[in-house]
């Protein structure tokens, strides 16, 4: 307790710099919510053009914090490679949903930029954190942001409960999650969960509380992450949102979530007490159960948008067996996330342009459309390709080096659940190939039941979308490309 | 670019042409897809003039021929390690006779497809698709190569039975597509413990590289699959023992075997005729090429040590298969099992480890190539002018098709195994190999060879019976004067794709030293492999 | 030793039989012209059929295969025909069984000529041995008889037996093949297609199972997770 005040203020004043791309998220917070008060009388894209050249900065000041590895604020706050590049990731998601948001709500769309900042906030606060307070802090501002996110828009009963379900479900989440963080405070005094001191209480202390505080602990994380059994929203949820927020919940919270859970797995499991092989086993079995639970729900699923959000669930699963065999590299599991998010957006940009012509989300709407859109179905079903994880896409080479990681994971080849995860994974890819393969069959296989004559017009989303495809292709046949911006 | 990859990519430029023409000229499609696949079998054909049938291949890299290496994608794991993986194509004895096959078959699929009249823009895309990579297939000598063309294959095949095919097209064609998915997504996870085994002795970096895999002073040492000293288990089964059994079951559902054939029954009989023609003409024998490449090369311990299991799904298989084919009603689902039937001749070809048992298997999978090829091309002849196939509407057909009828003689001969044609070399072959076994101690008892004898005759059987009832008697059809006169013979164009294939049989059975010729060499250095593990 | 004997005989009697022929056809009296009518004339072969018999009959002369009429080894057929044996030659054999045979021949010839011109026949036609020469010692009934009428009866009953019990049996076989394969098929659609329908829609069946917790009811979906970490935390306690 002898570090004077001034030793603070400086070490605060020292560790600003790290805080740039934040800082700059905070001021075009404030700038797009000025904007929308006042400057969309004059011009209605202020806002919108704000919040793209805030994301920009954003981006620039990123790439400018790459290679650097510095903590800062007392070790609140990290700034490594991981957190670099899941900013990164998160901001050009970002960036596509914005102009995505702008497309398909073009009018009374002023907050929903100033929400969609703070959720960003939130998420690097996520990722760049192991402090237990700054992690509450930042799965509640994405919570709130999302839960505002998800209701903005809505029009009908369907969406206000979807908005309603994702913020009761999401409280009591969050509720029982900060009684896990209070008992785990109480027993080791310190917040950060990277920190010796905080290992050695939590050994000190009695293995119920213990278990049951990670319990709780993993309840939010859950949430966020939406594993079994807090898997329950998305579907609703993925389904009620419109589809541009959909796209965004299904992306951006999820690689925060998941970049938090990354670092407590790889502080808490290397350790040779007990709770490790406990978290050992849970991620097992939740990665495991998420697995199959995603893809066997999603096997009925006639909407698209409910699909995904099954299909998300499952890739939660393969994401997870990825963490668990994480070891000092974290390329591949970049790798995995970027093609994920890059999956994920093709697919809803996709679905939306679908919405917009069909009017229509299920399925069987895109029944015999594959000879009127050949080109949109096209990318489409290379897109479902992707994410079953079959060659030549980005897909499959996320798929194979998780594999590959976990085979080589600590060289135990007699480990069970590396040989369970292994085969589950192997063969949940197998049960996706059916849910996926429905859009294809429904364009191509089926005949349409009426003679819907419309032309698509080409977008901007579209043209995304269309990116997206080649790139989903291109990154698959030379992913080198993209691994070695992670090295 | 050597001449090996402009034949595997001669199919996407068809591919993109295609693409890029609009739907005006559609009639262009067909002629370009034609043009390409002639030219793929130009340079097919000058490969196999060119190639050194001397030059044993299998597991050295020097002895392939028309070889290309080039380094595709080398990426950093950090601890894991770096993943090396070579765009490496070349050509050994038991590739390039499948190959000159495929070029083949493909011609006689554009013949077939030549009537194609339902969106023919995404048909001939599609098949210029699976074009490239069932060339890709067969040329890989990279594992991970291997499997992304393993892979690509599946779309288009996905697309053409579902999109053209029959009534319960949507149920053959997910069938399919889960049955071959399952097997080898399996096999993924072999790949990936087989490329951790495996060391490069160039570079010390983990490899895909197939010919790397068969050395055993490559394995690293207590790794998963390592050859010396592998006490590794899997719910108490060896790990090389695993590796073996899921890389024989992704394969043995291309073959197919008995009881993992039932997605071909249904694949086939869905299939619009130049999808039958090309699966069972060529995608067969990926499950064959697959056992013997992969399987039997990479893990040939194992593979003397299941011979005879594999033996007896062979017998099994042909045994089985000629039964069903027996109780078929449906003309086309008829011939579906007698390749199953005929398949299992590879199989116990390949399990008898005998020169001539495997030379046998190789020419049994060339000559039901082609000779399958016929048979769906001739069903679909009889399709195409009445849509129907069901083998008792038909009857005393030689008075009104007698060239359609003396095509479907010569091809059930030929395909029952008369000598002189080259069925009968494949099968003899196998049978000379499978009786040999017992002498040679590979541990293939001669009950199997003569069991495999068994299947001749019955295939005799069906052939025969189905030929008495379709074409011989009194004229009856099903539909009446309507299919009297529907039913026209032969036209100039069928002719065109059936005689060559017949002739082949022919000259084949007759010279099948064209075949053996060139892959003698690479089946002795595959035994020389095996051997010492028996 | 008895097969020369026995060929040195059949030679006697050829050239018995041939002399027979000779002075029966072309000596003593003209016994046909009672037979023959006006239409009918008795005239000489034409060219046609003369030219060819002139011929063979010209190539029947010795001079033409040797012009020694003591070395045989001179004649060109002989030495066109000559094979290395593995006995030796018997050269004298060539010189006295042609001189045993042309005595023989020249006997029998005058034997013949004093039976059939001289009429000096010794036999009466009754004699039995006469009689058993003219039926060709009944051969051919022995032959009628027994081979062709037996076999003729053996033919039938063995088509019996072949329609009756051999293809009775292949019918048997075929009717048990086609059974087979029909079991085989059935076995094929309803067993082994029927365990992978049955795995793929038991998949799909699961799916159903477990997106039945999704009823739309928040409650409910709280219940289920709190239900789970309730169960997890019990099984911490208990383990």
């Amino acid at each position: 307790m002898h570090t004077s005040i001034t030793n603070i203020l400086d070490q605060i004043i020292n560790s600003v710099p790290l805080l740039k791309p934040e800082l700059a998220l905070i001021a075009g917070f404030v700038i797009s919510i000025f904007s929308s008060l006042f400057l969309t009388k004059i011009n209605k894209h202020s806002t919108f053009i704000a919040t793209l050249l805030t994301l920009v900065v954003v981006g620039y000041l990123l790439v400018e914090q790459l290679g650097q590895t510095e903590v800062g604020f007392a070790n609140f706050w990290i700034v490594d490679p991981i957190s670099t590049y899941a900013r990164i990731i998160i901001t050009i998601a970002a960036l596509v949903i914005t102009v995505f948001i702008s497309h398909r709500h073009s009018k009374n769309n002023g907050d929903v930029y100033s929400i969609l900042l703070a959720a960003i906030l939130g998420t690097h606060v996520l990722v760049s954190t192991s402090n237990w307070l700054l992690v509450f802090i930042g799965i509640e501002m994405v919570s709130i942001a999302s839960y505002i996110l998800v209701g903005y828009f809505s029009k009908n009963k369907v969406q206000a409960e979807a908005a309603m379900k994702y913020a009761l479900f999401g409280s009591v989440c969050a509720a029982i999650m900060l009684y896990g963080l209070s008992l785990i405070y109480g027993l080791t005094g310190e917040l950060n969960f990277q920190a010796t001191t905080h290992l050695q209480g939590l050994m000190d202390a009695p293995e119920l509380i213990v278990s049951l505080a990670l319990l709780f602990v993993l309840v939010g994380i859950g949430f966020k992450l939406g594993f079994v059994p807090f898997h329950l929203w998305t579907p609703d949820v993925y389904q009620g949102a419109p589809t541009s927020i959909t796209a965004f919940l299904s992306t951006i919270p999820k690689v925060g979530a998941l970049i938090l859970f990354t670092r407590l797995f790889q502080a808490w499991s290397s350790t040779d007490f007990y709770f490790s092989e406990l978290l050992e086993w849970y991620v097992i079995i939740v990665a495991l159960a998420t697995m199959l639970i995603g893809n066997l729900a999603a096997l009925r699923q006639q909407e698209a948008k409910r699909m995904m959000a099954y299909s998300s669930i499952g890739h939660t699963g393969f994401l997870l067996m990825a963490i668990y065999a994480y070891q000092d590299s974290s390329a591949f599991l970049f790798f995995y996330i970027s093609a994920y998010v890059l999956m994920n957006l093709a697919a809803f940009l996709f679905i939306n342009q679908l919405e917009q012509q069909t009017g229509s989300t299920t399925i069987s709407s895109y029944a015999g459309l594959g000879k009127k859109m050949p080109l949109l179905f096209t990318a489409f079903s290379l897109v479902c390709i992707s994410l079953v994880g079959l060659p030549p896409t980005i897909g499959f080479i996320g798929k194979l080096m998780v594999f590959t990681a976990l085979f080589d994971f600590t060289g135990e080849y007699n480990n069970t659940a590396v040989i369970l995860l292994l085969i589950v994974g192997a063969l949940t890819s197998v049960i996706s190939l059916f849910f996926y393969f429905r859009i294809p069959l429904y364009a191509f296989l089926r005949k349409s039941e009426q003679d819907t004559d419309q032309k698509i017009t080409p977008n901007i989303l579209l043209c995304i979308g269309y990116t997206f495809t080649v790139l989903l292709i291109f990154l698959g046949l030379f992913p080198s490309l993209l691994i070695d911006l992670f090295n | 670019m050597g001449l090996l990859s402009i034949l595997i990519f001669l199919p996407l430029i068809a591919l993109a042409l295609i693409l890029v023409l609009p739907s005006t000229v559609k009639a262009s499609y067909k002629y370009i897809s034609l043009v390409f696949t002639l030219l793929q079998l130009g340079i097919s054909l000058y490969i196999y003039q060119n190639f050194q049938g001397a030059q044993a291949g299998v597991n050295s890299l020097s002895d392939f021929q028309f070889l290309e290496q080039v380094s595709w994608i080398r990426l950093d794991l950090g601890s894991i390690g770096k993943l090396e993986i070579d765009y490496l194509i070349g050509l050994d004895g038991i590739s390039l006779p499948l190959i000159v096959l495929s070029s083949l078959v493909m011609l006689m699929g554009i013949g077939a497809s030549w009537n194609m009249n339902k969106s023919p823009k995404g048909y001939f895309a599609l098949l210029m698709l699976l074009n490239t990579a069932v060339m890709g297939i067969f040329c890989a000598l990279d594992f991970f190569l291997f499997y992304v063309f393993y892979e690509v294959m599946l779309f288009p095949l996905y697309f053409l039975i579902g999109i053209w095919g029959g009534e319960r097209r949507e149920y053959a064609a997910i069938k399919f597509f889960l049955y071959t998915l399952l097997g080898s997504v399996l096999m993924l996870l072999v790949i990936v413990g087989l490329y951790f085994s495996v060391i490069n002795p160039e570079s010390g970096a983990h490899t895909f590289n197939m010919l790397h895999m068969m050395n055993p002073a490559n394995y690293v040492e207590g790794s998963f699959f390592s050859f010396i000293g592998n006490y590794h288990e899997v719910f108490g089964v060896p790990a090389r023992l695993i590796g073996f059994i899921i890389l024989f079951f992704a394969f043995a559902v291309k073959v197919p075997i008995v009881p993992l054939h039932t997605w071909l029954p249904d694949a086939h009989v869905e299939a619009p005729t130049p999808v039958s023609i090309i699966l069972a003409g060529i995608l067969l024998k990926i499950g064959g090429y697959g056992i013997i490449r992969v399987c039997y090369s990479i893990f040939p311990d194992m593979a003397a040590e299941t011979n005879w299991w594999l033996a007896l799904i062979g017998i099994i298989s042909i045994l089985y298969g000629a039964l069903n084919a027996l109780a078929q009603k449906d003309l086309k689902r008829m011939i579906a099992y007698s390749s199953v039937s005929h398949m299992g001749f590879v199989l116990l070809g390949i399990a008898s480890l005998t020169a001539e048992g495997l030379s046998g298997a190789m020419f049994q999978m060339i000559s039901h190539g082609f000779l399958s090829a016929a048979l769906f091309f001739l069903v679909g002849v009889i399709y195409d002018r009445v849509h129907d196939r069901y083998i008792y509407h038909f009857r005393g057909l030689a008075s009104i098709m007698p060239k359609y009828t003396a095509c479907v003689a010569i091809v059930f001969f030929a395909s029952l195994g008369l000598p002189g044609f080259s069925a009968f070399i494949g099968e003899a072959f196998v049978i000379i190999g499978a009786f040999n076994a017992e002498s040679m101690a590979t541990g293939i008892p001669r009950w199997m060879a003569i069991a495999g004898s068994i299947g001749i005759f019955l295939s005799a059987a069906y052939f025969l019976w189905t030929l008495q009832r379709m074409f011989f008697g009194q004229t009856r059809l099903q539909g009446g004067t309507a299919w009297q006169s529907a039913l026209t013979d032969l036209n100039r164009r069928e002719l065109l794709v059936l005689v060559p294939a017949i002739s082949l049989a022919l000259i084949l059975g007759i010279m099948p030293s064209l075949v053996f010729g060139k892959l003698n060499a690479s089946i002795l250095k595959l035994i020389d492999i095996i051997n010492p593990y028996l | 030793m008895a097969v020369p004997i026995i060929l040195i005989i059949v030679s006697f009697l050829t050239a018995f039989y041939i002399g027979r022929l000779i002075w029966k056809t072309f000596f003593g009296n003209f016994r046909f012209a009672e037979y023959l009518d006006r239409e009918h004339r008795l005239h000489e072969a034409p060219t046609l059929m003369l030219a060819p018999m002139l011929f063979l009959a010209f190539c029947c002369l010795a001079p033409l295969f040797s012009l020694h009429p003591l070395d045989y080894h001179s004649s060109w057929l002989m030495q066109g025909l000559h094979v290395q044996t593995t006995f030796p030659a018997m050269p004298s054999a060539h010189l006295y069984i042609p001189v045993v045979l042309t005595i023989g021949a020249i006997l029998a010839w005058l034997i013949g000529w004093k039976w059939y011109i001289k009429h000096q026949y010794p036999f009466s036609q009754e004699n039995k041995l006469i009689l058993l020469a003219n039926n060709q010692f009944y051969i051919n009934e022995l032959n009628e008889r027994i081979f062709v009428k037996g076999i003729k009866r053996l033919s039938t009953s063995l088509y019996f037996i072949d329609r009756k019990v051999i293809d009775g049996l292949v019918h048997l076989f075929t009717n048990f093949i086609q059974s087979l394969s029909r079991a085989m098929h059935w076995l094929d659609k309803n067993i082994i297609d029927g365990i992978v329908n049955f795995v793929a829609s038991g998949t799909y069946y699961l799916g159903h199972l477990v997106r039945h917790v999704q009823n739309g009811q928040l409650q409910g979906y709280l219940g289920f997770a709190l239900t789970v970490l309730i169960l997890g935390f019990l099984y911490l306690i208990i383990k």
